[in-house]
């Protein structure tokens, strides 16, 4: 799953993990992630720390924590200073990739998340 | 004939009332004019480039915001932590505590794990004495520095907060404000732009949050105040904002920036004295002096305007408290308006003295006044049989008439540059108070003007002669 | 009821209000009313309309970015290059359309700031391949600002290098819009594009532009940056302190020497980056420079160069920074002098708060008495860590220096007025800048100044108030003086010995009395004559002698007979230019002998080659603004607003114009600039200012 608030760079994410294989579902703000979240279990997640409603950071201990669920969550965000990575991985994200984002480095992080 | 050489007198009035309204209105225009020319410009220089890249800069200048906390002690946790939220990466927040009655200082130093440090304080400083200096032991709070004194006054406290820092600007602003992530780019980039005049405070927009949806310290959803009076003040605030202070700050001649957020060059903002301590209207007053002592100094200077929503706060919703806002507002209007009186139609000042001034004088000071008494004579005038009806009724049309056009074009710039408000209701219901105003709002206004300046005058006797005491004290 | 008022408009002309007029006037702004209204729903429909637009014109485009962006041509299939193709042909003719072409090129630059990488430069090349840059360039010929700067800002952000040379011509462009925005493309498009703005630009840069210019630069790629100290003899101030922040960023240490001077510049910003420039590079001989600049500078500066000077850790420079502490008068810079101290050498400074005065007054003494001590011990045992310092040798000049003042000096100051001590110090401070030499004179001035201060509580009671403000003036007046005498090689940093032996001499040359007598009128030299006399000692002599050819005859023969007598009083030695050698005599007492020697027989050549070329020149300056007596003194009625903004900003006058100043000063009895009497009083009464030069010097 794949959450950003960017329309373009979501679309044009969206395009690129299709093309590799990928199966992805677009959200584009934090409540729809939540109800998204309450009957589907997707592999991953993939999302950005500034949204509308739910923050990313939210996201993950909504993910982390009340969910209990496992799942691998990449967090992708402009605002990459140090408070904002040191908190995503204290709460339990499993990689911070910061914006400008290289579709193809995404890929690979994807890659060795999913094993 | 007696009569006649009354009615003549009369119709003098008459003239005077109406050359008063021309200029008025002549004025609003020019306003109106000149804050277009403002808005544009500014819509068009800032349409590209992104400010936030330029946080971490090694060149970033430090900035210090000091909010002075008064018993707020069920929110000031939560504010604290807004402020400190703030996409910038080398400011101060300076929270002082101004001898709060209440657990103020207790929430502090419990939610943010606040230890006693040692900092040498000027013996020479004319403040409130100072309890002790606090920081954080905790990392992540570095940027919090609490301050506790003895109460002596927001002026004082704010002094104090400018005193004790230690960096280049300082933003003065009331605890209870929500600033918006992206405020202190603003400002720094405002403070930054100019090289050949020095800068020295910046101003901004003052937007109304009542109503609002705001979480965790963050602005969510804009929306149009519930309460009658909140949408009443939402309407003056966006004529007095986007209008009115853009002109001025287009002419170069800015008088005044809100308490609630301004930001000063600390230099600057001390060599003149800081906050006087004397006045209820201390953030009017700063400006003037500053002014004056850039002017007096013969220094290339400027005051910087943003118009972009940056502050928001909430505003009373009960008639007493506006009243109350109101009544102190134009007393610190009047007292400023006196002590730098000098200044009134004084070329020395170029256009702070022959415009802003006398408009502050007329228009803020003087006009509600008038109305007030201009209403009783005009009552007391009908019962004497000596109104004359179809100028009166013909003046007050385009008065009324006049200023739901003024309010429409303001509500029209609003919509033009930042349209806030998204459902046409809501621009409906903005209009439609528009047309009330005159009505409903505005007398309690001008009520609350005729009490403060009632007030002030009553006490003239003990309030200056105190003043004037104690300047002299200070002078040797 | 209203008729009778009707019937007297007839009989009586009064002026009457139109009241046709205001009827017209409201049905104007109604109508205006009415026209807002609409223009406010219009443009609320406009920008929705607009927004929709932009959006269903986005949804289309958009996919089709991406596809372009992945499409790889080896990998691809044969389907998925026939639509590629077709895909091109598509949105070829998309953008045929205007609006379609704005919206494309808006999503490429929203692209840019999400991707990197590889994608990131398949992006650039798709928007040269659609050929955007076209209209972007056709931007650049408007005539509207901001079409112009947009354009800009969009070949910047695409990176079209081809543009460079189109853009740059806009680097001195009148519009400062433009202007900033050329100048931040032509650092980005190219890496030589910070050199050749750096040397062409002729606007200020305003602090945002330089923190903008050095983002795109450290995000630039492999950037190599240039030495920027070719920068720093620009003529463009800004210029000047942007290539020190470059320096300084950079951490381009070659450029010591002219680092140094520029602490000497006028602009305060760029003193500031050259003293924090100082301290980051540990440049530690700019010591001297430093101390010499020092009581110039206003409170901000003063705490940048102690905070070097701590960061040196040097210890020759604690009796600068006890002085410091004892004349400065701000709490901030003096408690900075305190911790500076405590930075070279811990538990130097012990506590001294809450002592009760006559116990601090013997801790005073003891701690002149150690200094005393110490320069001594440098002087005798080499293996002392002062003298393991590259320069030893100018410590001992300062053990020279200091003792001889030392020896002969207290009984002289016991009759001087203390008050017009800090006068001569600080006289001595500035016209010493002309010269580079500072150490010396700091210690002279240290010892002085323990001496004064132990003797206090005597010559306290003294009836003469010398006014502070006279300083102020007087520090116009030097400054004056060094920028016109010193221009060109005022910057010289200079350690022969020759150079500061020459300095020793101008020490003792200067005398107290000199400027306030240049001040006076003639009855008033006459008086002062008489003081001279009375308190003043060698130091006098050479002024008195330069006197010999003062117009005045009575002055003249009054000089001669005062000097006269002064020999008598002081010295067996009757040549006022053998001052120096006076000095060394006396301090024979002390020993310190076999080095000096040396110094001796330099001192006494370059003797002959005494420089007072600026001596005549102060003397004759200004013989209108002589003033008789009391007018020297009533300076002190007025406190000298002007004083401020030089304290705090450093206002930079041409010499010429702060003569100009200083006339029109003294032609209005001494006012201050731009305040009249009244005005000013009302300035203390009603505004309060806490910062009034008296606090200042009071503390």
């Amino acid at each position: 799953m794949l959450a950003d608030d960017d329309d373009l760079l979501s679309a044009l994410l969206d395009y690129r993990l299709k093309k590799a294989g990928y199966d992805v579902t677009v959200c584009t703000d934090g409540k729809n992630v939540k109800s998204y979240l309450e009957t589907n279990r997707p592999d991953v997640i993939v999302t950005d720390i500034m949204m509308p409603y739910f923050s990313g950071l939210e996201i993950t201990d909504y993910v982390r924590n009340e969910l209990k669920l496992k799942i691998p969550i990449i967090i992708l965000s402009s605002a990459g200073n140090e408070e904002n990575v040191l908190s995503a991985f204290k709460l339990g994200a499993n990689d911070f990739l910061s914006k400008p984002v290289s579709p193809a480095e995404l890929l690979l992080r994807l890659k060795k998340e999913l094993g | 004939m007696d009569n006649g050489v009354f009615n003549i007198l009369l119709d003098y009035i008459n003239i005077v009332f109406f050359v008063f309204t021309v200029v008025l209105f002549t004025l609003f225009s020019i306003m109106g004019y000149l804050s277009t020319k403002g808005s544009l410009h500014y819509k068009n220089k800032n349409s590209f480039g992104d400010l936030s890249k330029v946080m971490a800069s090694p060149l970033a200048p430090s900035l210090t915001i000091v909010a002075p906390a008064y018993n707020e002690g069920m929110t000031i946790v939560e504010n604290i932590r807004s402020l400190l939220s703030l996409k910038y990466v080398n400011y101060e927040v300076m929270v002082v505590n101004d001898g709060s009655k209440d657990d103020t200082m207790q929430k502090m130093i419990d939610a943010y794990d606040l230890v006693k440090i040692d900092r040498k304080i000027d013996p020479n400083w004319k403040s409130k004495p100072i309890r002790g200096v606090y920081k954080s032991r905790q990392q992540s709070f570095s940027k919090l520095t609490v301050i506790d004194k003895e109460n002596g006054g927001k002026s004082d406290a704010l002094n104090t907060g400018m005193h004790l820092s230690e960096n280049q600007f300082v933003g003065c602003i009331d605890v209870d404000c929500l600033l918006l992530p992206d405020a202190l780019l603003h400002v720094v980039k405002s403070f930054y732009q100019r090289s050949e005049k020095r800068v020295i405070a910046v101003g901004g927009v003052i937007r109304i949050a009542n109503s609002c949806v705001i979480n965790g310290g963050a602005l969510e959803e804009i929306r149009l105040p519930k309460n009658w009076l909140a949408k009443f003040q939402l309407l003056e605030y966006t004529r007095s904002f986007l209008l009115g202070r853009m002109a001025f700050g287009r002419m170069d001649s800015l008088l005044i920036i809100s308490g609630a957020f301004g930001f000063f060059d600390r230099e600057i903002a001390l060599a003149c004295g800081g906050y006087d301590t004397n006045t209820v209207g201390e953030d009017m007053e700063i400006v003037f002096r500053m002014r004056r002592y850039m002017v007096e100094n013969k220094l290339p200077h400027t005051i910087e305007y943003i118009p972009d929503p940056l502050c928001w706060t909430e505003v009373p919703e009960s008639r007493k408290i506006l009243v109350n806002q109101r009544d102190r507002w134009s007393r610190g209007n009047f007292e400023t308006l006196y002590k730098h009186r000098d200044m009134f139609f004084n070329p020395k000042y170029g256009r702070l003295g022959m415009i802003s001034y006398p408009y502050w004088f007329f228009y803020e000071w003087l006009a509600p006044l008038l109305e007030f008494f201009g209403f009783f004579s005009i009552i007391l005038f009908y019962y004497l049989g000596i109104l004359n009806l179809p100028f009166f009724i013909a003046i007050t049309t385009m008065i009324y008439v006049y200023s739901i056009m003024f309010s429409f074009y303001a509500i029209l710039w609003e919509v033009y540059s930042y349209n806030e408000y998204k459902k046409v209701k809501d621009i409906l219901i903005l209009m439609g108070c528009a047309i009330v105003e005159p009505f409903i709002f505005h007398p309690i206004v001008v009520f609350a003007a005729v009490r403060g300046n009632y007030k002030k005058l009553f006490k003239i006797q003990s309030g200056w002669g105190t003043i004037t005491r104690k300047g002299f004290a200070k002078a040797t | 009821m209203k008729f009778p008022s009707l019937k007297i408009y007839n009989l009586v002309s009064s002026p009457k209000v139109p009241t046709d007029v205001l009827w017209d006037l409201s049905i104007l702004f109604s109508i205006l009313a009415v026209i807002y209204f609409g223009a406010i729903f219009f443009f609320r429909n406009k920008f929705k309309k607009d927004a929709s637009d932009t959006a269903s014109r986005k949804k289309i485009l958009a996919p089709m970015v991406s596809e372009f962006l992945f499409y790889e041509e080896n990998i691809g299939t044969k389907e998925e290059k026939n639509s590629y193709i077709n895909r091109k042909i598509e949105i070829r003719e998309l953008i045929k359309d205007k609006k379609n072409e704005a919206v494309l090129s808006e999503i490429l630059l929203d692209l840019k700031t999400d991707v990197s990488g590889q994608t990131r430069k398949l992006l650039f090349k798709l928007y040269k391949d659609l050929n955007l840059q076209e209209q972007a360039f056709e931007k650049l010929k408007s005539f509207r600002w901001q079409k112009i700067s947009q354009g800009m800002f969009e070949l910047t952000q695409m990176q079209v290098v081809e543009s460079y040379s189109f853009i740059r011509r806009f680097i001195n462009d009148k519009r400062s819009v433009v202007r900033k925005q050329a100048e931040i493309s032509t650092v980005t498009l190219m890496h030589e594009g910070i050199s050749y703005f750096l040397d062409t630009t002729k606007y200020s840069i305003s602090e945002w532009q330089q923190l903008k210019i050095l983002e795109v630069l450290s995000n630039a790629e492999y950037f190599e940056p240039p030495r920027f100290y070719k920068w720093l003899t620009s003529k463009n101030k800004h210029v000047v302190l942007f290539a020190l922040r470059l320096i300084k960023h950079y951490d381009q240490n070659d450029a010591e020497e002219s680092i140094i001077s520029l602490v000497r510049h006028k602009n305060t910003n760029i003193k500031h980056e050259a003293i924090s420039c100082i301290k980051k590079f540990n440049f530690q001989s700019s010591t001297r420079t430093l101390k010499a600049v020092f009581w110039k500078n206003n409170a901000h500066i003063k705490l940048a160069i102690l905070d070097t000077l701590a960061s040196f850790e040097r210890k020759e420079d604690i009796p600068f920074l006890e002085l410091v502490d004892k004349k400065e008068s701000n709490f901030t810079v003096k408690s900075k002098a305190l911790s500076a101290i405590n930075t070279i050498w811990p538990e130097y400074v012990m506590p001294t708060d809450g002592l009760d005065s006559s116990i601090l007054e013997e801790h005073q003494d003891e701690s002149f008495e150690e200094i005393v001590h110490k320069v001594d011990v440098s002087n005798d045992a080499p293996d002392d860590p002062e003298f393991e310092k590259p320069d030893s040798e100018e410590a001992i000049e300062i053990a020279v220096d200091s003792e001889p003042i030392e020896t002969n000096q207290p009984e002289v100051q016991l009759e001087t007025p203390s008050e017009l001590l800090p006068e001569y110090e600080r006289v001595a401070h500035f016209l010493d800048s002309i010269f580079v030499n500072k150490n010396n004179e700091d210690k002279v001035e240290a010892a002085e100044q323990e001496s004064v201060v132990a003797k206090d509580p005597i010559s306290s009671k003294s009836e003469i108030n010398t006014p502070e403000p006279v300083f102020e003036v007087l520090l116009n007046e030097d400054d004056a003086v060094s920028l016109t005498t010193t221009n060109s090689d005022e910057i010289k940093v200079d350690n022969s010995i020759l150079e500061q032996s020459e300095t020793i001499i101008e020490d003792n040359y200067q005398s107290i009395f000199e400027p306030l007598f240049n001040r006076a009128d003639d009855e008033c030299k006459m008086l002062l004559l008489d003081e001279i006399l009375e308190i003043g000692n060698n130091k006098d002599i050479p002024f008195l002698t330069s006197l010999q050819n003062h117009h005045n005859t009575l002055i003249r023969t009054k000089a001669v007979v005062v000097k006269a007598k002064l020999l008598d009083k002081f010295t067996p030695i009757k040549e006022s230019e053998t001052l120096p050698l006076e000095v060394l005599n006396l301090q024979t007492t002390i020993k310190v002998e076999e080095e000096l020697v040396k110094q001796r027989v330099e001192i006494n050549q370059t003797i002959s080659a005494l420089p007072i070329e600026d001596q005549p020149y102060l003397i004759e300056k200004k013989p209108k603004d002589l003033m008789p007596l009391e007018f020297c003194f009533l300076l002190e009625e007025f406190d000298l607003e002007p004083a401020k903004p030089l304290d705090l900003f450093e206002v930079e006058f041409a010499p010429e114009f702060s003569k100009d100043l200083k006339n029109s000063e003294h032609s209005s009895s001494s006012e201050p600039i731009g305040l009249t009497a009244e005005e000013h009083t009302y300035f203390q009464q009603l505004l309060e200012f806490p910062l009034t030069k008296r606090k200042k010097f009071n503390g």
